[in-house]
């Protein structure tokens, strides 16, 4: 598998998706107008690892998301939830912004992953 | 029509700014990819140079701004289309306002969607959009239905619309979302 690595840019995230260390990072921030075609490629990539045995680790750094990145964010992790890899997913927010540790929660009530909530001074 | 809000005031976007507020960042005419990406630019750039204004709450300013504007991008094909951010005297409450012409039953979805979440406590909102956000389908773009919700959640309810009469068969879409200090 090849790997994906995609600088961020004003509306969209930087994505460090490795298949050999069999991690996903997201970080910066995703609001673009069209996030399925942002976020299609990349949960075709995540089917692709989860269908591979071994551990997978989500590393998820956002500062901000839009609301179409949090259905698409859903998706990808939906997906990795119904494989049969053991997963987890490292949800990283400001230790101030209250609004992204609820989002982290809303994800961690709805998937049946490991989840951890990190705190940190800045993303 | 009976639930829309009416009123006869100008449709100058500025004659919904609450009075006493300064203009941060205003544009009218169609909106497109390239006019979000100047428009959350410059007001990106402005909320940094304010020292007053909390990290949080400039976050808070900045996804309600791409919300509404993401919203003006998929749903308005009109060069009447405004977007209007202002603040206060004091600089504690900034309103965001959008505005954008609507059939009449565009209107009534607008109006019963907005009507049912806006005096919904926090407890519940939160309960509505997990809801969506786990089982409910999507636009062809990724939304659905999500942008009233959260733009209801920043704003802890101080979300309003109005309808004002427009041209044959269309009314002028006003949407209001105030963000003020986040309560302690």
């Amino acid at each position: 598998m090849e790997n994906i690595i995609i600088n961020s840019t004003s509306k969209t995230p930087e994505v460090a998706f490795l298949a050999e260390a069999r991690t996903m990072k997201l970080s910066g921030r995703s609001i673009p107008e069209n996030s399925i075609d942002f976020f299609a490629p990349l949960i075709e990539w995540a089917d692709g690892l989860c269908s591979i045995d071994g551990f997978v680790e989500v590393n998820i750094r956002l500062e901000y998301f839009n609301t179409s990145s949090s259905k698409c964010l859903m998706d990808l992790l939906k997906r990795i939830e119904s494989s049969s890899v053991d997963a987890c997913v490292n949800w990283f927010y400001e230790e101030e912004d209250e609004d992204m540790l609820e989002a982290g929660e809303d994800y961690d009530a709805i998937i049946d992953l490991p989840f951890k909530l990190i705190a940190t001074e800045t993303l | 029509m009976s639930d829309l809000n009416f009123s006869n005031r100008k449709t100058n976007p500025q004659s919904f700014m609450p009075q006493g507020d300064t203009v941060v960042v205003g544009y009218a005419g169609e909106f497109k990819p390239v006019t979000s990406d100047f428009l959350l630019g410059w007001l990106e750039r402005l909320n940094a140079e304010n020292s007053s204004l909390s990290r949080i709450k400039s976050k808070r300013i900045f996804r309600a701004a791409v919300e509404l504007i993401q919203n003006l991008i998929h749903h308005s094909h009109s060069s009447n289309s405004t977007f209007l951010v202002s603040k206060s005297e004091d600089g504690k409450i900034y309103t965001l306002m959008s505005t954008n012409p609507v059939n009449t039953i565009q209107a009534d979805k607008l109006a019963s969607a907005i009507n049912s979440i806006k005096d919904t406590d926090d407890e519940d909102l939160r309960g509505l959009k997990l809801n969506v956000l786990e089982r409910e389908s999507r636009s062809s773009h990724g939304g659905g239905g999500m942008g009233l919700l959260d733009l209801t959640l920043l704003s802890y309810g101080n979300i309003s619309y109005e309808f004002l009469p427009w041209s044959e068969g269309l009314l002028l879409y006003c949407l209001t979302v105030q963000i003020h200090s986040i309560p302690s």
